[in-house]
């Protein structure tokens, strides 16, 4: 491919520009973000629950339109697309959802083969040979044949991951990955996330809110808060950050900016019997 | 004072509980436009609406025979009873047969549809919305209406009518067994006496119209309330009742709106 | 559940399905006694039609050899047509 003019623009795969959203406009749920995301690389966004960053992650998946500013996604204006070229845009695209949503109806196999069989038409043996890649590539081909009401957490999670790779896309979502696992698939999903990734030349966006293990994948994080990106680094950057949020964040401290106790009224007032 | 203030209140409440209504209409009227218009996945990959076809009318076969059987021994025994009354026992053969194939029929095999298999698609789409499959499907740029949705609503709509059928076969059936067989009304009499008085373009066909309405109502209101179904645990479970009693109200409904049309002299007749 | 399976018992209750229709019309409606030949259409006048009804019989020797298509007062004789 020729280096253009615009390769500098076209060497991120997707940018935010001044977006702000909001399900209710007085209500914004997202304040004026901007950011870019180098192609190839894996990028962390982290905060706390409900700052906005499944918000933000279904901006970029195109769920959403931004109320203001643009998402630019895989080259294209996500305000731009209608329906047919939104799924165009999404067959190039990936995405871990929370807890898997495997199909419960059909078995691992199936659930993998999914996508090959909605977007492409392939002879019998050259799909099998290509679930059962999919499905070695996150160590389950054991597991073709079960359902998935027979997986712990960790391989359902495993098997959406072998799912949502199966048309090599160029951008891999992931939403809270590492949620309820226990240590052993904790590290499993981490190791994969950054393999698949770098074998495939993709691109993975990682919301999250576990710190350690997703500090040691990543190679730049933008932090949020209350709807604004409020620090952004690479891990050892964020690691010394000295920023109060971020700082008490990484550190898992119960006070700072985040306070321990909700509003309430004065406890003093609150424990006196209450005025006839 | 303070009286008019509260009822002032009741009557907003009302008045945006009424709104609400109509505007959740016109929003599942949309929806089962754009259903229909991007049923073509479900038409061309026949063997998705089969499997639906199964789910939701092999599955009620039981339930649809059984209590077919049951009402039409239970009219035979009713319908005796008043019936000898006027010495008029082998009409009972028409009695049975109008009662099930113009409204029993349709109607009561429309509610035990909506009961058994309308709450099952309800619940079924609502939980793979709260479990984010349907979510899933958008984002391997696979439209959830066309490929779980249409399905569905095609195989309920396919089942209806043939599950009224059976209901009112076996109705007749349960007829026959308690009027002739038990009772000792004239086979003859039964069979020759319900063949001259039923029509086939009046009582059948109106019936079997009946029945595809009911099919359409009942499975629109089933897949809608499930798309729409708030995705928790206790959404889903408010979604199911609602397709229950929604369903049944509007089959009664229509019911009332068909028979009206169809049976008193509204038309003419042929 | 495996797919041919599926397609069996739709296939069972599709069919057992139209049997059921073709039960209905046959045994119980009168499709039996349909006969296409060819009839013709008779008009009367009457003062007064009783308790006359459309479809109802009209019958020849006891025979039912056609029914009441249509009744319409005639505004220029004044009579039930």
């Amino acid at each position: 491919m020729q280096q253009s003019p615009d390769s500098e623009r076209h060497s991120s795969i997707v940018e935010i520009g001044n977006v702000s959203f909001g399900y209710d406009p007085a209500h914004p749920v997202l304040r004026d973000i901007n950011l870019k995301i180098a192609r190839g690389s894996v990028v962390g966004i982290m905060g706390q629950s409900g700052c906005g960053k499944t918000t933000l992650l279904r901006i970029i998946m195109g769920a959403y339109l931004p109320s203001g500013g643009t998402a630019r996604v895989l080259g294209e204006l996500t305000g731009k697309l209608d329906r047919e070229g939104l799924y165009r845009m999404r067959r190039k695209m990936g995405m871990l959802f929370q807890f898997g949503a495997l199909f419960t109806d059909m078995s691992v196999y199936e659930n993998v083969a999914f996508p090959l069989r909605e977007h492409a038409e392939l002879p019998d043996d050259l799909l099998r040979d290509l679930v059962l890649l999919k499905l070695q590539a996150v160590g389950l081909r054991g597991a073709a044949r079960l359902m998935p009401t027979e997986l712990s957490g960790g391989m359902a999670r495993r098997v959406a991951l072998a799912r949502s790779i199966a048309l090599d896309p160029q951008l891999i979502l992931y939403d809270e990955p590492f949620t309820g696992l226990d240590p052993i698939s904790f590290g499993v999903i981490a190791r994969l996330i950054r393999e698949l990734n770098d074998s495939l030349g993709a691109t993975s966006i990682i919301v999250t809110h576990d710190v350690q293990e997703a500090l040691g994948v990543v190679d730049y994080v933008y932090f949020m808060a209350a709807g604004r990106v409020i620090a952004q680094g690479t891990p050892a950057e964020i690691r010394a950050s000295s920023e109060p949020f971020v700082n008490q964040f990484v550190n898992g401290k119960s006070e700072g900016p985040v306070p321990f106790h909700y509003p309430a009224p004065d406890y003093g007032a609150d424990l006196e019997p209450a005025a006839a | 004072m303070q009286i008019v203030a509260a009822l002032r209140q009741r009557l907003e409440r009302l008045g945006a509980g009424v709104t609400s209504h109509v505007w959740r209409l016109g929003f599942a009227s949309r929806f089962l436009a754009y259903l229909v218009v991007h049923s073509g996945t479900a038409l061309r990959r026949f063997r998705l609406t089969i499997a639906e076809i199964y789910f939701a009318g092999v599955l009620s076969l039981i339930i649809i025979l059984v209590s077919g059987l049951f009402v039409g021994m239970v009219l035979a025994l009713q319908g005796y009873d008043t019936l000898q009354r006027f010495g008029a026992s082998e009409s009972l053969g028409v009695l049975v047969a109008l009662s099930l194939v113009r409204e029993l029929g349709p109607v009561v095999a429309g509610l035990l549809f909506a009961s058994r298999a309308g709450s099952a698609i309800t619940a079924e789409i609502g939980l793979m919305k709260a479990t984010e499959q349907l979510s899933a499907m958008e984002m391997m740029a696979v439209d959830p209406v066309a490929r779980v949705v249409a399905p569905r609503f095609w195989g309920g709509v396919i089942s209806m009518p043939l599950l009224a059928a059976l209901f009112s076969a076996m109705g007749i059936f349960g007829g026959y067994l308690v009027g002739v067989q038990l009772i000792g009304v004239d086979a003859g009499a039964f069979w020759s006496q319900m063949q001259a008085a039923v029509d086939l373009r009046n009582d059948i066909v109106n019936g079997i119209i009946k029945s595809v309405v009911f099919g359409v109502a009942v499975t629109w209101i089933a897949v809608f309330e499930g798309y729409d179904a708030p995705p928790t645990a206790e959404g889903v479970s408010r979604a199911t009742t609602r397709t229950v009693v929604t369903s049944s109200l509007a089959i009664l409904a229509l019911d009332f709106v068909l028979t009206a049309l169809m049976f008193t002299g509204g038309g003419h007749g042929q | 559940m495996n797919r041919s399976a599926i397609d069996l018992w739709v296939g069972i209750f599709v069919a057992a399905g139209l049997a059921g229709l073709l039960f209905l019309a046959l045994k119980v409606g009168n499709l039996a006694s349909f006969n296409t030949a060819p009839a013709y259409q008779v008009y009367a006048k009457f003062a007064n039609i009783g308790g006359l009804k459309a479809r109802a019989p009209v019958k020849s020797a006891g025979v039912v050899i056609g029914r009441v298509a249509d009744i319409r007062f005639d505004n220029e004789s004044y009579e039930a047509l």
